[in-house]
């Protein structure tokens, strides 16, 4: 191997663990101005926050514009609406504290002995939303986060939307445009990437390093999409989007080969789902999908070069049970990424073709939205890619794997108590299997760490308000 | 004699604008937001929200004013409706009772089982050992409403269980509700909740 590819090995390497420390300590999302706006406790859009109800899912697809509080309005001379906004804006914050502790310690950053086990995040995470209504027809789930590991406030999820409604041969219909930052995070069911359980994860801690590397980890936040969707009487939902680069702390502009993963043309993003509701039951089957091109940077010409394809086929499904007293929710999701990485593999960094397939089952119950948790079992594997996936030594041997191996799988069980409907008190354990490939030690000969070694405990709280 | 006419005439069409107008209004909020909870035409899928079509009128009037002015506080009152009706006009109040009263009520599968059936006994004829008043005298022979209590046939068993049990326990206020049915059972309560969402 050249001089030259090992430094962009290393370089690689050093992001995708970077990445997968960051997406992991990534939490998903509920607002109280939607509960300002609309009049409705929380309990009207969410179960327990974030998973949303039959209700709340209609709210966001029809772009946040249920109002129930007097606006601020004007008309012109044809008596037409020309604005139509709230009499105070509609800001909320959200504020997560919390600690996390691994079953052992993870060593230091420049190898001399352990670092501190117990990584303490206050705030783990704090961001300010403008969420709701633009226009009649246009609201918004805007999101700033400040990041303690940067310490720096950056842009985060992003979900501008217009919607109508119609009928169609006596049918209900919803129809509308989305333009957001992160594929998945304009749907509605919570199976999606940027929705699902655990919707916060601990801080800095190894997590497998198949999961930063797939396709949904590597555009979140980085891109912007844009497209039509339909929801049918409650049942069909489908939606088509495109997606190109918009990658937020990058300093050149345009992007060019210092930068990499940047979407080659433009990704297009499909959903199809099926939807029915009947007493307290409702259940989705649905689809998606989502086919990039991405330009792997690191020298490599942004125009003409060799790129990294990946195509996602993902199914997935929900069901709910919402009773007075008890809630139930089972989610799963089968996930098969193939990626033809014709840069990388050129850049000698990776194999030319793999694939990586991720299954996750989850149930949740809490009981009368006060006490309860959940439990994930999830797994991932594809086929083995030394230097995708390599062995690595010195201070970063926690997240190698000698055999080059993506498989990994582990368990999450949270509990949560929810003394308000905007607070929940956290304690979660996840416990892994396989990590990287192995159920024992994983990354022979670097370091000795078995994959139970990076169990961890997660404890915190979370405020919406 | 003209001019009388003429007056006359622009009365009776102003009068029929407002009423088509109000109407429209009815049926556009109604469309736009309530049937996210109560189903198109106020056939509700969830047992969470109550039916409402064919309604009685007045009953819908008078309790979209106590969501608006808070005076029924109901756990499901506070979570949703007091939010929802808060800026409802009057125009708006009456113009959705008027549509609801007019929509017709999907039919609910037929229930023949014993639990049904104690129900239905319990309702014609209450229960005298524990001064339960047969429910007919307020809410019809066949749960039809009348003019001072709400129509309960189709009603989704659920919701009727759970009212009854928030008069019951005074969580829903009602005076005549509080005192016909404080010595009423579980298992009773269930029996005419059966019933009633049977027919």
């Amino acid at each position: 191997m050249s001089q030259q590819n090992k430094f962009w090995k290393s370089t690689y390497i050093v992001t995708l663990a970077l990445a997968v420390l960051t997406i992991a300590a990534r939490p998903a999302y509920a607002v109280a101005s939607y509960a300002r706006q609309t009049g409705l406790a929380c309990e009207g859009c969410h179960t327990v926050f974030p998973e949303l109800t039959p209700f709340g899912r209609l709210f966001k697809m029809n772009a946040y514009t249920l109002q129930n509080v007097k606006p601020l309005e004007d008309i012109n001379e044809k008596k037409q609406s020309t604005l139509s906004i709230g009499e105070l804006p509609p800001i909320s914050a959200m504020f997560v504290g919390s600690s996390s502790w691994t079953a052992h310690g993870q060593p230091d950053s420049v190898n001399n002995g352990k670092a501190q086990n117990g990584t303490v995040g206050m705030p783990q995470q704090l961001s300010l939303f403008y969420a709701g209504r633009i226009t009649d027809n246009v609201g918004a789930f805007l999101q700033l986060t400040y990041d303690p590991s940067a310490n720096s406030i950056g842009m985060d999820n992003t979900d501008i939307r217009y919607a109508n409604r119609g009928m169609i041969n006596d049918r209900e219909l919803i129809y509308g445009v989305t333009v957001n930052n992160n594929p998945t995070v304009q749907d509605v069911w919570n199976t999606a990437p940027a929705w699902t359980f655990p919707f916060l994860s601990p801080m800095a801690v190894p997590t497998p390093t198949a999961q930063g590397s797939l396709l949904t980890s590597l555009l979140a936040q980085q891109t912007a999409g844009v497209g039509p969707y339909v929801y049918i009487d409650k049942s069909i939902y489908a939606e088509v989007s495109a997606y190109r680069s918009a990658q937020i702390g990058v300093a050149t502009t345009p992007l060019d080969s210092t930068t990499a993963d940047v979407i080659d043309t433009a990704a297009p993003y499909w959903r199809l789902a099926w939807n029915h509701e009947w007493g307290k039951n409702s259940i989705m089957i649905g689809h998606w999908g989502i086919y990039s091109a991405l330009q792997p940077g690191n020298g490599m010409p942004i125009v003409g070069s060799a790129t990294n394809k990946y195509t996602d086929l993902n199914f997935d499904a929900q069901y709910q049970y919402i009773g007075e007293d008890h809630l139930v929710t089972l989610t799963t999701n089968f996930l098969h990424e193939r990626q033809r990485l014709d840069g990388s593999f050129q850049a000698g960094t990776s194999n030319n073709l793999n694939h990586l397939n991720r299954e996750s089952l989850v149930a949740a119950y809490y009981y009368l939205r006060k006490i309860g948790g959940s439990i994930g079992l999830f797994n991932l594997s594809g086929n083995s890619d030394p230097l995708k996936y390599p062995s690595v030594g010195g201070s970063g041997n926690i997240q190698g794997s000698a055999n080059g191996s993506p498989n990994s799988n582990w368990a999450t069980l949270e509990l949560d108590y929810l003394p308000w409907l905007n607070t929940k008190l956290f304690i979660q354990y996840t416990a892994y299997n396989k990590f990287n490939g192995s159920t024992g030690k994983y990354n022979l000969p670097m370091t000795t760490r078995s994959a139970s070694d990076n169990n961890t405990i997660y404890a915190g709280f979370w405020f919406a308000f | 004699m003209m001019k009388k006419f003429m007056i006359v005439a622009v009365v009776a069409l102003t009068a029929f604008v407002a009423s088509a107008q109000e109407s429209r209004e009815g049926e556009r909020v109604a469309t736009d937001v309530c049937s996210n909870c109560h189903g198109k035409d106020g056939n509700s899928i969830s047992p969470l929200f109550p039916r409402l079509a064919a309604q009685r009128e007045e009953y819908l009037v008078a309790q979209l004013n106590a969501f608006r002015d808070r005076s029924r506080s109901d756990p499901h009152a506070r979570a949703f409706m007091w939010g929802m009706a808060q800026s409802l006009s009057e125009s708006t109040i009456k113009a959705l009772a008027a549509y609801y009263a007019k929509q017709k009520p999907t039919p609910l599968p037929a229930v023949n089982s014993p639990l049904a059936a104690q129900g239905k006994h319990i309702y014609e004829n209450g229960v005298d050992a524990q001064s339960v008043p047969a429910c007919t005298t307020c809410h019809g022979n066949k749960g039809e409403g009348t003019e001072i209590a709400p129509r309960l046939a189709g009603q989704h068993t659920t919701y009727l269980v759970k009212q009854m049990e928030a008069f019951r326990s005074m969580l829903r206020e009602n005076d005549v509700m509080h005192e016909n049915i404080k010595n009423i059972d579980n298992d009773q309560i269930s029996a005419v909740g059966a019933y009633l969402g049977s027919k």
